[in-house]
């Protein structure tokens, strides 16, 4: 009979993930046997004790955290990069729920399993966020994925939501495909699936089977552009997220990104560290195409969902820049340009989330306002509605006293520092581009006449989520200390 | 997370053997269906191009409608049917992994029965008489 090889410090280690799990069965066992239909919202109020319980287990956690010790055989690493995003997922979480309810009630889709499959994406995303392992990392991803595909399609009377999520499915099955690809191929030439094994095969006998690596990370490249939403693999982004529901989208922009972005970042910065040659030019290529073909797409948008759709693509070519950065072999240079990516997400968080809930807000004849000629007089109609909106549209565009404009100059300045001017001067350029939509918003918002059949649906935990969104927006824009602090913090152990 | 041996066998090792199985493998599709073509038989009768179905004459088309809940009951077939997979494959291991595998594994089918009694509760292993199928009775889909 075998030992009891049972340590409790793993069990430890991964606590938010166990709270998050038990939550999920409980919200999706519970929720069949009570007759749900009746009382959502305590399915919701679940939802949230588990997120504020796991962000108190994750909380405790983080003391131990700059010793980066490894779990569950190598698999699960504790360190305060991970714990980082899973703050920001946690965050998202929280404010997802919050923006979800009365627009799930006037849906007529209050559903426990709507709850049950974000706790399962917040799972994955945990999972992503904290593996140093391949086959974890694709794990993680998988759960995550999975259940977005679900959330995307999520309202089944309606056909807009049943394409997104139909292909975002079939897409997004076919990036994980070749995302496994590259793993395999990676494993072929290196013999190992975890992260810095991997590196350290690579700077020991060098780039033996030199081809094998080059379309190994050029399949990896793929896949997790893909998942970033970068250009050329984006052409799905914008028919999932304005085609899912509005709460939905809130939630996936932020999270899913911010995962993803943690999943490129941990591959590229320890992995694939070794080839930063064959690498960073790629990405700059990418984040080039990213930020340009988002920014001129959202120009002639007249759907606001899918004008926010062609921006958050933006966001991720600005933040895609500061991975590039992070290419460079000065570890200080290294270790500022991630700081800046990592400060970067928090922000586009807040204000992201906080756009998309002022979406979510607006209601045309009963159903999501999505056109913009819907938000025309949101000023004379919603003095707070339109300054929130205002606040928001202008942090995403980088404008100070914002939490964007800081994001944005952080990244800027890591990109310079690490010698990459010119992609610099790109991502000005389309800042100045992305200003001219955002406005146009703003214009249709303060200066036209207010339209008849448009409402706004006021309810306390959207208004809850609104009000953090704002505060944060602001307060990361202007009491920026503590907050760079812990991004300069949680930057990777780079060696 | 041993590594494979240094020299990596992908590269080094020839690669003719199998061009000449694929080669081969072409020649003998092509054969049997080029032979098939040229030395079969050729008649024509009505019944010969009907679907057998063990000597009876068919009786409809098979694009038939027929209900749901079948999908649900494979679904819930296949899952199970999976986790006994796991469980073997954890029978083969039971004493290397010890105590440790031993309750991962409980975990594991604890979830699962999360599940079951998600299935169950909402209704997907009732068959036939609840209210709600009785709404739609069954035979006269398949007929239809």
């Amino acid at each position: 009979m075998g030992s009891f090889p049972f340590s409790l410090a793993d069990l430890e280690a991964i606590a938010p993930e166990i709270i998050v799990a038990l939550g999920a069965c409980l919200v999706l066992v519970w929720g069949a046997i009570e007759s749900a239909r009746k009382r959502p919202r305590h399915f919701a109020a679940l939802t949230l004790l588990t997120v504020i319980l796991a962000a108190v287990a994750l909380v405790s956690l983080a003391p131990e955290a700059s010793e980066g010790n490894t779990y569950l055989a190598g698999m699960i690493v504790l360190d305060s990069f991970g714990i980082f995003f899973s703050a920001i997922f946690l965050i998202a979480a929280a404010l997802a729920v919050g923006a979800s309810m009365r627009f799930l009630d006037d849906h007529d889709a209050h559903h426990p399993e709507f709850y049950f499959f974000m706790l399962c994406a917040v799972l994955g995303m945990l999972v992503m966020s904290r593996s140093i392992n391949f086959i974890s990392l694709f794990v993680g991803l998988e759960l995550q994925a999975l259940s977005v595909y679900v959330m995307v399609g999520y309202l089944k009377a309606d056909k807009k939501s049943n394409e997104a999520g139909l292909k975002y499915l079939i897409l997004g099955g076919f990036s994980s495909a070749i995302f496994l690809y590259g793993i395999s191929l990676l494993y072929a030439a290196t013999g190992s699936l975890a992260l810095d094994g991997i590196r350290e095969v690579i700077l020991a006998e060098g780039l033996q089977d030199q081809y094998l690596m080059i379309a190994a990370l050029v399949l990896i490249a793929a896949a997790l552009a893909f998942k970033v939403a970068a250009v050329p693999f984006h052409v799905w982004a914008p028919d999932a997220y304005s085609g899912g529901p509005t709460p939905v989208s809130l939630f996936i922009t932020v999270a899913s990104k911010a995962a993803a972005f943690a999943v490129l970042l941990r591959v590229f910065l320890i992995a694939l560290s070794p080839m930063r040659d064959s690498w960073s030019l790629l990405l700059a290529v990418v984040a080039v195409a990213t930020m340009s073909l988002g920014n001129i797409a959202a120009l002639t948008q007249d759907n606001i969902k899918r004008m926010l759709a062609y921006s958050s693509i933006a966001h991720a070519g600005y933040a895609l820049m500061g991975v590039v950065a992070a290419s460079t072999v000065d570890p200080d240079d290294a270790s500022f340009a991630v700081a800046a990516v990592l400060y970067y997400l928090f922000a586009y968080t807040f204000m992201n989330i906080g756009a998309w809930s002022v979406v979510a807000l607006l209601r045309r004849r009963g159903l999501a306002g999505e056109k913009l000629e819907d938000y025309a007089g949101l000023a004379s109609r919603s003095y707070w509605a339109f300054a929130a909106m205002l606040l928001f549209l202008l942090s995403l565009g980088g404008i100070p006293p914002t939490a964007g404009f800081l994001g944005k100059w952080y990244v800027f300045t890591a990109t310079i520092q690490s010698g990459w001017t010119w992609l610099a001067v790109v991502g000005v350029v389309n800042t100045a581009i992305s200003l001219y939509y955002y406005l146009r918003i703003v214009i249709v918002m303060s200066m036209s006449e207010p339209a008849d059949d448009v409402e706004l649906v006021h309810s306390t935990p959207l208004t809850m989520t609104l009000v953090a969104a704002v505060l944060m927006t602001l307060l990361a824009g202007i009491w920026v200390s503590p907050f760079i602090e812990w991004v300069r913090g949680a930057t990777l152990l780079l060696s | 997370m041993q590594g494979l041996p240094s020299e990596s066998t992908l590269a080094n090792q020839s690669l003719w053997p199998l061009g000449v199985y694929a080669l081969l493998v072409l020649a003998m599709l092509a054969a049997v269906v080029i032979i098939s073509a040229l030395i079969g038989p050729r008649h024509s009768a009505r019944r010969r191009d009907l679907p057998y179905e063990s000597g009876m004459p068919p009786t409809g088309t098979a694009a038939l409608r027929f209900p749901v809940h079948f999908y649900v009951v494979a679904l819930a077939f296949l899952i199970f049917d999976l986790e006994v997979a796991f469980l073997f494959a954890w029978a083969v291991a039971a004493r290397d992994v010890g105590w440790l595998g031993y309750i991962e594994l409980v975990v594991f089918i604890v979830m699962l029965l999360a599940g079951l009694v998600y299935l169950w509760a909402k209704g997907a292993l009732d068959w036939g008489a609840s209210p709600a199928n009785a709404a739609t009775p069954v035979a006269e889909e398949i007929d239809g």
